[in-house]
């Protein structure tokens, strides 16, 4: 039956795939506009939760803290030693003062407050922590 | 409207299929937020007349006193309504995560605390 008439046929796929087409738009245009595109980390890092309400601004400076010490700036590792190096170069070309600092949740507590400490040293306005907003957990 | 229908819808599907599998890869849901800290250095002058709570994995301490965490947060907002600018200053010792760190700093924060910051046990304290 369908080998005679094979115009029909087209047709016929094309209504029943019309249902699939819609579905996949609204799905597509759904992720294009709720989700953000945004650079990847090299590390996985699981921020820690908070209630805290702030928005990230542009985040020009990034410190990356993993939950097994290393700390990573602006994407390329640096030794805990030369943060305080490489970060005063950084902030020197006067571009940012805000150091915005991502670390994983399960890192030391102690460990993050150091690089921190580090960061006011190397001449940061501002350090803002980076975390989740709740559902994470 | 004969012309039309041969031009199959497939191609266009496999276009839109392509495009919506990019962007459930690509596109991340989490939702960001900050956190502003201060780092106070123990033996600065920004340490004097501060509250120094440790909090160590097996608890909480405020001036050489274990307290549970209730009970420090009751303190706290009792000292608080006296002074809206008391400093806090919490220490978190050894083997604890950050997340304990901040999960207990917005809790002070929310008691009403202004002035909560960390303080590295790097030197002394």
């Amino acid at each position: 039956m369908a080998f005679g008439k094979p115009r029909r046929r087209h047709a016929d796929e094309d209504q029943r795939i019309m249902p699939l087409i819609n579905v996949v738009f609204l799905l597509l245009i759904f992720f294009m506009v709720a989700g953000q595109l945004s650079k990847t980390d090299p590390v996985k890092i699981e921020p820690p939760v908070s209630e805290s309400e702030k928005k990230p601004g542009e985040r020009l400076v990034q410190l990356l803290i993993t939950s097994d010490g290393r700390s990573l700036l602006n994407g390329a590792d640096v030794p805990v030693d030369a943060l305080q190096g490489a970060l005063a170069d950084v902030l020197g070309t006067g571009a940012a003062k805000t150091v915005h600092v991502k670390a994983d949740g399960n890192a030391d507590a102690r460990h993050v407050i150091a690089v921190l400490d580090r960061i006011k040293a190397a001449g940061a306005e501002k350090v803002k922590l980076l975390t989740s907003a709740g559902s994470g957990r | 409207m004969r012309r039309r229908a041969v031009i199959s819808l497939t191609p266009l599907i496999d276009v839109v299929f392509i495009l919506l599998v990019f962007f459930m890869l690509a596109s991340s849901f989490m939702d960001w937020r900050t956190l502003e800290l201060g780092v106070a250095r123990p033996g600065g002058g920004d340490v004097t007349g501060a509250m120094l709570v440790e909090l160590r994995h097996d608890g909480l301490r405020l001036s050489g006193e274990n307290f549970t965490e209730d009970r420090l947060l009751r303190v706290l907002s009792a000292r608080f309504a006296d002074d809206p600018a008391q400093r806090v200053l919490v220490k978190p010792g050894e083997g604890v995560s950050l997340q304990r760190a901040v999960d207990l700093v917005e809790r002070i924060a929310a008691a009403g605390g202004r002035e909560v910051s960390f303080v590295s046990s790097a030197e002394g304290g």
